[in-house]
């Protein structure tokens, strides 16, 4: 036998993010995570061609479609992980060798693969890790403690963060909230993601941000995303979740919100199934991580306190919900000092 | 007062509840369902996982409640009924 040359991985994109440090066959772009202190396990990210993963046991664990019915997300229970596909790529998580393989559709855009990585497979790994829990919302950080909004896609949740972090308050994430376990503290920790925000293009007017300074989030879509151009406060540590502001849900038709923001108590018995429904899920069928989901949310709702939030849709209004809500949990929780800009 | 009814329940072990605060959160993990229960409907649900029969439930909750009995007693038994459909509770 002759010679043989083995080909070898090049040097891997590496970040530190959700306290774990990512090592990526792809690049995930100069976001800065957090400096937080990576005390967790590394997440390795490769790419591999989808033959070589484990069969689809079954069908679909979860499937979340487009508006239009068009598939969007689905997920298979596959070997010791699950296949999850989105139109333009394809990942098999196997949350116990911390592991994503990754195989984009020919011609993908990397800022599409980039973001898929960071802001769906990941969060979605992070989910199946013990001690660990995603939601669909953005958070900010007042003094000492974390406040989230809840809402789905389109209601305003990263320009609403953005304007807090535009006057000062640190920003955790503008759409995927990591909640640790944190054994020293004996409580669940929001913790902060990545430093950028992903805006469209009528909010980045709206806060005065010159479109330049915003790079390309995904090939498919206009949204932009904020670098360090942009000088927003971001959020270094995690800290305690205090409070959860639930915008209106889309599928319950109310009549347009007109008038000064309204921010309204909501009970454990209102906020629950809001909040269950912002868990980033892969297997809404499998007892285990239902087992988990349950302990972990009835211990943040025994915790924090929860309002529903109302407003108009006229980013004038912004200024006037800040302080709404800033009102609303400083009166309730004692623990805030009121820093509204 | 009816007594046909079932009057000892038992909370299967694929269903799981935790009160906060006043109210009680339900996990059936065979649906991956959650529903809540009020204060009222949380008391009767401690009492049912407690072991308490119907009429032992029924019998602590009216000197509890400044209520009518016949109104509490067609209340939770309309409670079971639908604990029972939704698998919450079986029959022991």
């Amino acid at each position: 036998m002759g010679p043989v040359l083995n080909p070898l991985r090049g040097t891997a994109f590496q970040c530190h993010l959700w306290r774990h440090r990512l090592v990526s066959d792809f690049d995930l772009g100069v976001l800065e995570g957090a400096s937080e202190a990576c005390d967790a396990r590394a997440i390795h990210i490769l790419k591999s061609p989808e033959v070589t993963w484990p069969p689809a046991l079954g069908g679909p664990a979860f499937e979340d479609p487009f508006e239009n019915g068009d598939p969007w997300f689905t997920s298979w229970k596959a070997g010791d992980g699950y296949i999850i596909r989105f139109p333009e790529c394809g990942f098999y998580i196997q949350p116990r060798e911390m592991r994503i393989d990754c195989d984009p559709a020919p011609g993908v855009a990397e800022s599409t693969v980039a973001h898929l990585i960071l802001d769906h497979a990941v969060p979605r790994l992070l989910s199946l890790t013990p001690g660990f829990v995603v939601f669909h919302a953005s958070a900010v950080q007042i003094n000492d403690r974390v406040i989230a909004v809840l809402g789905k896609s389109g209601q305003g949740k990263s320009t609403l963060a953005a304007s807090f972090a535009a006057q000062g308050h640190p920003l955790l994430t503008d759409d995927c909230l990591v909640v640790r376990w944190d054994e020293g503290s004996g409580q669940w920790l929001a913790q902060p993601s990545y430093q950028s925000v992903r805006l469209w293009p009528d909010s980045i007017g709206a806060l005065g941000l010159a479109e330049s300074d915003l790079r390309e989030f995904a090939g498919y879509s206009s949204k932009k995303r904020t670098g360090k151009e942009v000088d927003f406060h971001f959020a270094s540590t995690g800290a305690p979740l205090a409070a959860c502001f639930v915008l209106p849900d889309p599928a319950t038709p109310a009549p347009a919100h007109s008038g000064p923001p309204r921010v309204l108590p909501l009970s454990v018995n209102e906020a629950f199934p809001r909040l269950a429904g912002a868990v980033f899920r892969i297997d809404p069928s499998d007892p285990e991580i239902n087992r988990r989901e349950f302990e972990v949310l009835t211990s943040l709702a025994s915790t924090v306190r929860f309002w529903s939030l109302s407003y108009e849709r006229d980013y004038a209004q912004l200024p006037a919900v800040r302080e709404a809500m800033l009102n609303a949990v400083a009166a309730n929780s004692g623990g805030f000092r009121i820093t509204a800009s | 007062m009816s007594a046909a009814a079932p009057e000892k329940f038992l909370v299967p072990k694929n269903v799981l509840s935790r009160t906060v605060g006043t109210e009680t959160i339900l996990l059936n993990l065979d649906t991956s369902t959650y529903h809540s229960l009020n204060a009222v409907g949380g008391r009767f649900w401690s009492l049912v996982q407690a072991g308490s029969d119907f009429q032992q439930a029924l019998t602590v909750m009216r000197g509890e409640y400044a209520v009518d009995p016949a109104q509490l007693e067609s209340d939770l038994r309309a409670l079971c009924a639908e604990l029972q459909s939704l698998k919450l509770i079986e029959a022991a």
